[in-house]
């Protein structure tokens, strides 16, 4: 009786010591103490280390946010009460950064949104009202060019070709709305505002994490994990989803559908990539295709090109393709084809080329 | 081995045994930063201007020294707020070789119910708290000033949050 009740008062210190340990705001005579409490007995050292162990293994379960905290009805109307209320059911918060222990600095982002063609408003950025209330910035970039910015707090953005971004930065929030294409995302730490990246009818948040989203082709989400673990919650309140990705190389893709009584339901695909890093290659002026379709292929080549390639020969544009090519040699792009697929080609223009199957002419 | 805090023995211990010290001080340089990457570079810098200062006045308690200036340096990195970029390391630290790992103790799905169970059933005041805590970062100054409580207040709903969570994780009968 006397060992259990010690233990009782055991858990309470060392729940005292870790609710410390959790605020961040623990003293050098805290902690000297701490180490002096915990080296006294082994009694002491094992439980704590036990229960941190265990603490520290939930650091990255995700929490649904509570119905209201205090303070958060003035934030939102300050804030922009039209977004923050088409947003606010379905958004979900990721993964923290470890307290203690897990960690990183650097987050990549890579979202692909609905690609349409069709002439950029501006190339050089343009500063809106907009989200929220908030500074808003647009970062828009044209076809055959990347941007490259370092935003205010450190971060790094690549937009990719004939995409467009808005970043809208506050006190509490880092958040970056795609609008189109496709922009990438090194992202400096900073546990006090979350990153946060609303494409399509999704959102996704991380701190200290590595991954990617893309929206492909307007018909739903494409998330792929890097690294890390990352949460993918839907923005449709009646259509809820939220889904937590933990294995490298993830590849979740999520579809706009309804079911039997016309509800709107989300139609879930998943597969796992050898190397998720590849799907980044742009950044350093590569493409790399690894069994893609050939009309997707030439979406992507077209992207960084003004010379356009056309598929004259419907037959053609489900043909998988394998090839690495530097993004902008539309030739070196078209001889990689050649190489794997019976193609013939026509150079209609200076600017535009046709691609027909051999067996159709 | 104890390290005294109240006396000069640790001016004996070696350099070695200085950096066993390491684990401990990066326990505490996490729980200031709450980034291990940052954490670890306070640490090592602590480390470095430790020995760096070999030719002055001997420091009275290399441990305490140590404490003080990964604090120093952890209010200086808040003061600047300068972000750095790094490598993205995002594993769990696994525990020391010789310790059982939570992994042992109970698996990965099972652990993660019972948290969802202790998130779920925690008082509303408390669920909110550790929410603005953990997923908004919020510290507890921040979460004081919201609540309108004292900062003491705080972190006494953050031991029986813990407290609570660790009925919930450490009871197999759930």
């Amino acid at each position: 009786m006397a060992d259990q009740q010690l233990n009782v008062q055991v858990d309470r210190q060392v729940a005292e010591w870790i609710g410390l340990f959790e605020s961040g705001d623990m003293t050098p005579e805290q902690f000297e103490e701490f180490l002096l409490w915990r080296d006294a007995t082994p009694r002491h050292k094992t439980r704590f280390e036990t229960v941190h162990a265990l603490w520290c293994e939930t650091r990255d379960y995700p929490l649904p946010k509570p119905r209201q905290v205090p303070g958060e009805a003035h934030s939102a109307a300050a804030g922009g009460r039209k977004l923050a209320t088409r947003i606010a059911g379905a958004l979900k918060t990721l993964f923290e950064p470890p307290c203690v222990i897990a960690t990183s600095v650097v987050m990549t982002v890579l979202v692909l949104a609905v690609f349409i063609w069709g002439p950029l408003k501006a190339h050089q950025p343009e500063f809106l009202a907009g989200i929220a209330g908030q500074r808003t910035v647009t970062y828009v970039a044209n076809r055959a060019e990347t941007l490259k910015i370092v935003l205010d707090d450190g971060s790094r953005l690549h937009v990719k070709a004939l995409s467009k971004v808005v970043v809208a930065y506050s006190g509490h929030e880092r958040r970056v709305v795609m609008k189109r294409g496709e922009a990438l995302f090194e992202v400096a730490r900073d546990i006090r505002r979350p990153f946060r990246v609303f494409a399509d009818k999704g959102v996704v948040e991380a701190v200290g994490t590595q991954f990617s989203v893309d929206i492909d082709d307007g018909r739903g989400l494409n998330v792929k994990l890097i690294k890390g673990v990352i949460k993918v919650s839907s923005l449709d309140q009646n259509n809820p989803f939220d889904r937590v990705l933990t294995r490298p190389g993830h590849n979740l893709m999520l579809r706009d559908s309804r079911d039997e009584n016309n509800q709107p339901v989300w139609l879930v695909e998943e597969t796992y990539f050898e190397d998720p890093a590849l799907s980044v290659a742009w950044m350093d002026g590569r493409l790399i295709f690894r069994g893609i379709t050939l009309e997707k292929a030439i979406d992507e080549i077209n992207r960084y090109s003004h010379h356009t390639l056309v598929l004259a020969d419907s037959s053609l544009a489900g043909i998988p393709i394998h090839a690495s090519i530097d993004a902008g040699d539309w030739r070196e792009a078209l001889r990689a084809i050649e190489a794997s697929v019976g193609i013939e080609t026509k150079e209609i223009s200076a600017d535009l080329t046709y691609l027909y199957s051999r067996q159709s002419r | 081995m104890k390290w005294d805090l109240n006396s000069n023995k640790m001016q004996k211990f070696t350099r070695h045994e200085l950096e066993e010290f390491r684990r401990d001080l990066m326990l505490y340089a996490q729980a200031r930063v709450g980034d291990k990457a940052l954490a670890e570079d306070l640490v090592q810098e602590a480390f470095v201007r430790y020995f760096s200062r070999s030719g002055s006045e001997p420091v009275g308690s290399p441990k305490g020294y140590l404490i003080r200036t990964v604090y120093n340096l952890s209010i200086d990195h808040f003061r600047s707020k300068q972000i750095r970029l790094a490598a993205v390391a995002s594993e769990t630290d696994k525990p020391p070789d010789g310790e059982t790992s939570p992994e042992q103790l109970i698996s990965e799905s099972q652990l993660q119910a019972k948290f969802d169970q202790a998130y779920t059933a925690l008082p509303e005041r408390q669920q909110q708290i550790f929410y603005m805590r953990r997923m908004e970062g919020h510290s507890t100054a921040q979460i004081a000033s919201r609540f309108n409580l004292s900062r003491r207040m705080v972190q006494k709903y953050m031991a029986q949050i813990v407290l609570h969570f660790q009925r919930y994780l450490m009871d197999d009968s759930r």
